[in-house]
Parts: C-alpha cells; sequence; structure tokens
C-alpha cells in the first residue's frame, strides 16, 4: 500500500467518525428520527419522560428504547388511538409533547404544568383502585373531590389526601408510586366534574373493613370491590 | 478447645455489632420521633394562634361600622377560618377526622365570605345575619378557650399527642406512660391531645349545625330539581337503558342487573361487556353511562367528535344542547353538552361527555348536573346589554358575548350578560348580572394541552 493511499484511508475512517460524533449530536430533540427498540441518545431519555409523566411504566429513564419502552410506547398508542407498532414516528412525537407541554395564556406565556393536584390525585387512586374497574377509580377520585366541598373535611386537595389517618396508601408509602396511566385518565375525569358514586365521602372495601364507623354510613353504590358510603 | 475460643470470640463480636446497630436503630428511631413530636408541636401552636385570631376579627367584623372596614375583617375570618381548618388536617386524627371542629370552622369561613359577598354587592348584613354571625361568635368563643386549656395543659402535664401503650422498657416510654390524672371529683381528665380534641369534637357535635342561605355544602343536593315524580318498575328501567344504548349505536345489548344504588339517585344499575348504566327510578332517566371499549385510530378531530356527540343527544330528545369545555385528551374527547334556553346558556343544566375520536361514539354520560339542576326559568334581563356593558372597564377589548345562567357557590344562581373580554395578552369571561348590574364572577381563560380551560 502506498504512503498517499494510506493517507487517503486515515482521513476516510476520521471523517466517518465526524460524522458518526456529529449525526448522533443532531439527533438530539425527540421527533427528528423514528425511534424504535435499540435507539439510544438523549432523544430516548426525553421520549422516557415524556411517557412517565402520563402515567406510563418504562423503567429506568436511561436513553435506552429496550422492552419496557417499546410497551409503553404501545399502550400509549393504544390508549390514544394511534396505530399501535411500537415506533415513535411524527404522530406519536406529536401526541406526546401535546399532552406533556406546559399550559399557556391565551396570548401565549407559558404559566407552568398546572398538573399537581392531578398528579397527586391519580397516585391516591392508582394506590387504592388500580385493579378496579376504571369507573371504581374515577368514583375514588370523586370521594376526594367530594371531601373537599363538604364542610366536614379540609378544602384542598393535598388536605383531603394527606389528612392523618384517612387513607391507607399515604400511611404505607404506596402514594409515592408513579400512579398508572388509567389512574390520571380517572383522576382528569373526575376533576371535570364527574361523580360515579353520586356524592360518596368514604368508600371501603367489605372483605377488608371492620370499623363500625364506616359500616355505619349510609351506602349509596358498589362499584367493583369498594362500596361508596354518605 | 482453639476451637471453642474461636466461637466464643465469633459470638462476642456479633453481639458487640447487633448492640451497636440496635443502639444506632434506636437513636434513629427517636430522632424520627423527635422530628414528628417537633411537626405536631408545630401544627397545633400554628392552629391555637391561628383560632385565637379567628376568634378576634371575628369580633371586630360584628363592630365594623364602615362597609369597607366590615369587609376587610370578613375576609380575615374566612381566610384565617381556612387557615386553621388546615391546621387541623396536620394533626394526628381518627380515621373520619375531627369532623364537627372542621365544620364549624368551615361554617364560619363560608358565612363571613358570603357576607363579604353581600357587602360587595352594596347589601348591608340584615338583623337574622348579624344574629347568626353573633351566635357563631359565642360558639366560637367557647370552642376558643377550650383550645387554650388543651394548650395550657399540653405545657403544664405530660399530656401525649395518642393513646399508645408503648413497651416500659423502651426509651421515650416515660412521655408516653404518663396518662391519665384523676381529678379531684373524679372526672377523668383526657391522657392525650387527641383525646382532648375528640371531647371537643363530641361537644360540638351536641349542638345543632347552624343554618343560613348561600350555604354551600354542595357535594350533595338535598333535592334534585329536575328529576320526574312518578317512579319505573325494573322492566320499565331496562327498557329504558335498552333504547339508550341503541341510540348510543349498539344492537341487541343482553343488560345484567348489578347491585342497586341507593340516595338521591336510587335506581337501578345494569352492566354489560364493556358498559355500565345506570337508570333512576324517578322519571325512569338515565343518570350515568360508561362504556369502556378499547379505542379505535383517530378519525375525528376534537370539534368533530363534539359535533357528533351533540347530534346523537339530539337523536335522543335533547334538542337544544350545545358543545362546551371540550377538552381533547388524544384518543377521546371530555366535553360539557350545555342547555340552551331562549339563546341563553344554562351552564347548570349540562350532561358531562366522554365522546371518542375514532367514532364519535358516546362513551361516557354523566346527566346528574342536568338533573340537579334543571327547572322552569323566566329569563327577563331588568337592564340592557348597553347597561351591562357600560359596567365594564374601559380598557378591556370585548371578544364575545352573549347571556347566561351561571351557579353560585351553594346552590344560588344568576342570570347575567356574558362577556369574553382581551386584556394584557389574556382572556377572561366576566359576568354581570341581568337583574342589578353587579358583577357576579371572573374567569380567566387559559389554554391547557388539552384545551381551553377556565380558572
Amino acid at each position: 500500500m502506498s504512503l498517499h493511499s494510506r493517507k487517503a484511508l486515515l482521513l476516510g475512517v476520521i471523517f466517518l467518525a465526524v460524522l458518526l460524533v456529529v449525526s448522533s449530536l443532531s439527533y438530539a430533540a425527540l421527533g427528528d428520527r423514528l425511534l424504535a427498540r435499540g435507539s439510544r441518545g438523549p432523544e430516548v431519555t426525553e421520549l422516557q419522560k415524556r411517557l412517565q409523566m402520563l402515567g406510563y411504566v418504562v423503567g429506568p429513564i436511561d436513553g435506552i428504547f429496550g422492552r419496557q419502552t417499546e410497551s409503553a410506547v404501545r399502550l400509549f398508542q393504544k390508549e390514544h388511538g394511534l396505530a399501535v407498532d411500537g415506533l415513535v414516528g411524527k404522530n406519536t412525537v406529536r401526541e406526546l409533547k401535546r399532552l406533556t407541554g406546559q399550559t399557556v395564556t391565551t396570548g401565549g406565556k407559558a404559566v407552568g404544568y398546572k398538573n399537581s393536584d392531578v398528579n397527586l390525585l391519580a397516585r391516591l387512586v392508582s394506590a387504592e383502585a388500580k385493579g378496579e374497574p376504571y369507573r371504581g377509580q374515577v368514583a375514588v377520585a370523586a370521594v376526594v373531590l367530594n371531601r373537599v366541598k363538604s364542610p366536614q373535611f379540609p378544602n384542598s386537595i393535598p388536605d383531603v389526601i394527606y389528612q392523618p389517618g384517612a387513607f391507607s396508601p399515604v400511611a404505607n408509602g404506596q402514594i409515592w408510586k408513579e400512579p398508572v396511566s388509567s389512574a390520571i385518565k380517572a383522576a382528569n375525569e373526575a376533576l371535570a366534574g364527574t361523580d360515579p358514586s353520586y356524592g360518596a365521602l368514604f368508600f371501603f372495601n367489605p372483605a377488608k373493613t371492620t370499623s363500625m364507623y364506616i359500616w355505619s354510613r349510609p351506602q349509596i353504590i358498589q362499584i367493583g370491590n369498594h362500596i361508596f358510603a354518605r | 478447645m482453639r476451637n471453642k475460643n474461636f466461637w466464643i470470640t465469633t459470638l462476642a463480636v456479633l453481639l458487640v455489632f447487633s448492640l451497636l446497630w440496635g443502639f444506632g436503630e434506636n437513636r434513629r428511631a427517636a430522632d424520627f420521633r423527635t422530628a414528628s413530636e417537633n411537626q405536631n408541636q408545630r401544627s397545633f401552636s400554628d392552629f391555637v394562634s391561628n383560632l385565637d385570631s379567628l376568634e378576634t376579627n371575628l369580633a371586630k367584623s360584628r363592630v365594623a361600622s364602615t362597609p369597607l372596614q366590615q369587609l376587610y375583617y370578613l375576609g380575615q375570618t374566612s381566610l384565617q377560618s381556612e387557615i386553621t381548618v388546615k391546621d387541623l388536617s396536620l394533626l394526628p386524627a381518627e380515621e373520619v377526622g375531627l369532623a364537627y371542629v372542621d365544620q364549624f370552622l368551615n361554617q364560619i369561613g363560608d358565612f363571613s365570605r358570603s357576607l363579604s359577598q353581600q357587602i360587595v354587592k352594596g347589601d348591608q348584613p340584615g338583623p337574622e345575619q348579624e344574629e347568626t354571625l353573633a351566635a357563631m361568635h359565642d360558639r366560637l368563643i367557647e370552642v376558643n378557650r377550650k383550645i387554650q386549656e388543651v394548650a395550657v395543659n399540653l405545657q403544664t402535664s405530660n399530656i401525649v399527642w395518642v393513646d399508645k401503650p408503648s413497651p416500659a422498657w423502651m426509651p421515650g416510654a416515660q412521655t408516653a406512660a404518663v396518662a391519665t390524672q384523676a381529678k379531684e371529683d373524679g372526672v377523668k381528665e383526657p391522657s392525650s391531645l387527641r383525646a382532648s380534641l375528640e371531647q371537643l369534637d363530641a361537644s360540638l357535635q351536641k349542638l345543632p349545625p347552624f343554618t343560613y342561605s348561600g350555604q354551600t355544602d354542595t357535594h350533595a343536593v338535598p333535592e334534585p330539581l329536575g328529576l320526574p315524580d312518578l317512579k319505573v318498575k325494573e322492566e320499565e328501567a331496562r327498557q329504558a337503558a335498552q333504547e339508550f344504548i341503541k341510540a348510543i349505536g349498539y344492537q341487541n345489548t343482553d343488560l345484567k342487573l348489578s347491585t342497586p344504588t341507593n340516595g338521591v339517585f336510587e335506581g337501578y344499575s345494569y352492566t354489560a361487556e364493556n358498559i355500565s348504566i345506570d337508570v333512576c327510578k324517578r322519571g325512569g332517566v338515565i343518570i350515568f353511562f360508561r362504556d369502556e371499549r378499547p379505542l379505535g385510530l383517530q378519525q375525528l378531530s376534537a370539534e368533530q367528535a363534539a359535533a357528533k356527540a351533540v347530534q346523537t343527544l339530539q337523536a335522543m330528545g335533547w334538542k337544544s344542547f350545545i358543545a362546551t369545555a371540550i377538552e381533547d385528551f388524544g384518543g377521546y374527547i371530555q366535553m360539557d353538552a350545555v342547555y340552551v334556553q331562549d339563546k341563553v346558556r344554562i351552564y347548570p343544566d349540562k350532561i358531562r361527555l366522554v365522546v371518542t375520536k375514532d367514532n364519535g361514539q358516546i362513551i361516557g354520560y354523566d346527566a346528574t348536573p342536568y338533573w340537579l339542576f334543571h327547572h322552569q326559568r323566566t329569563l327577563k334581563p331588568q337592564i340592557t346589554a348597553k347597561q351591562a356593558q357600560s359596567k365594564l372597564r374601559q380598557d378591556v377589548k370585548i371578544k364575545e358575548n352573549g347571556m347566561a345562567v351561571i351557579s353560585l357557590p351553594g346552590y344560588a344562581e344568576a342570570f347575567c350578560y356574558e362577556y369574553r373580554v382581551h386584556k394584557d395578552g389574556e382572556d377572561y369571561l366576566i359576568y354581570i348580572n341581568a337583574q342589578d348590574g353587579t358583577e357576579e364572577k371572573i374567569q380567566r381563560i387559559v389554554i391547557t394541552p388539552r384545551g381551553e380551560f377556565l380558572q
């Protein structure tokens, strides 16, 4: 091999290396390229963060598009009326970015996410009623909101949820787990005003509750394993 | 022999380690106990001092001679009552909390707030309201006195937070074990702060709650205004449910009767594959429907889905409804269908809907607000649109206007001119009462990721 051609080869290798680095840098924003199982990089981290914000379990946020991230993407697509292919293309990114964006004024000025109440409520619903029918999850959220409105209980969502002794997931720390997506959906629906419990202030699982007080409350409706009472 | 020594040494080392570990854990537990004790002490001290200033402000509001001064003290009173309720919510309590203390403090806040709103409109409190305020003040003095006593007991005797037996050998058991002190007359003093508060709560339970107009216990309405009186039988209810589901777009659904519902909306509850539907005994009307079917591919925009839902309502016989408060969640939308009477939007009479974006099918239907609040209304404005508009600030730009009935705190409602105005880059909804021209309500419009939202 002549000196000349060896130089050319070296240049070629350097060029390729630079191209590789530059291309990975320029792919930094979510939505610039199609992401799929096996993709890595900061845009995968962003994807995982946004999915988690909406309650989809992605496992560790590590920038690696693995099995858990793929099933989270599929579930997100299924629950949002998108083609379920596990690939993160234009439509999926647009919907994901829209739903995890900030609230703005009518003039377009950003004023924050304004979702801390939704998140806390969803955590409670998730911990109290994960395996329950969806309607039962909305009803659990509605009980919290009914308490906020009732003069017998504190006046804000955090005050009602953290009221000492009120909810067992607070006492045993379950409330700190990330909420599942159906719980976030249920919290939003209850916040819009839907109340499938018809004004209930208590709910309990009849198989697990021995409290005399709770059994003495007038019962309104049973949804799944929970009885809702006034 | 050497082997034996080895084992003795190992066991001794292990014992020393476990003792050290136990000691460390104990220290940590003691630290946590102190931290939580501090937290409790602080919440209670806050409660005591805030309750005291609540009482003082309420007293001053009763003698203030100018409306402005009265407004100021009533404002302070309502704010202070919210703070005391918050302080109370931080204290250790039983499952149900201190319901009657909470209720009493909330009523003070509620009543002073409604009085403030009345004064803002130019109406001085009447003699009956003055009386209610005086009665509330009397009761508050008693509650405040009792709490001050508890606070003094907390300092002077070894009162603990919660009565929980703790083994005598545990460090810190001295404080937890000190308890009941029999008074000379034999009446047992409560041994914990919680017990004292529960005693106070029980004493308040015996007194009747205050009643006044403008009460805001809105979580349940005593009597739905819109429900027909006639009760239907199960077959009729089932028939109504079948018809509803057919109108939604399902053929031949096999409905199973499940546990009936009680309360204001007593009725029959049915389920099918993905569906649950509640029919009220009174009038056989559908009050709640939920379909949990999987969502198909998005085909419609949020507006198209909303329009489709309004059409479905029309086909069911709900003729005069418009879509408002549309929120786009991706595969589906949430919206309110609001009743319109003589071009006036009746916001309290609404049906909450969840509609899919695959084919515009209604998958969620909650008509409780409509049946709670719907009644015959006479809508004759006393002031003209021009007069109402003159009540607005000069520097706002009107973008839209119309007429509406809005709900006020409690079960009250007001017939208003509705203006969507623009000022400094933001839109607001302003409501001017069509009877007396007062400004009833201001709402700020923000745009969340899901659509316009009122704050």
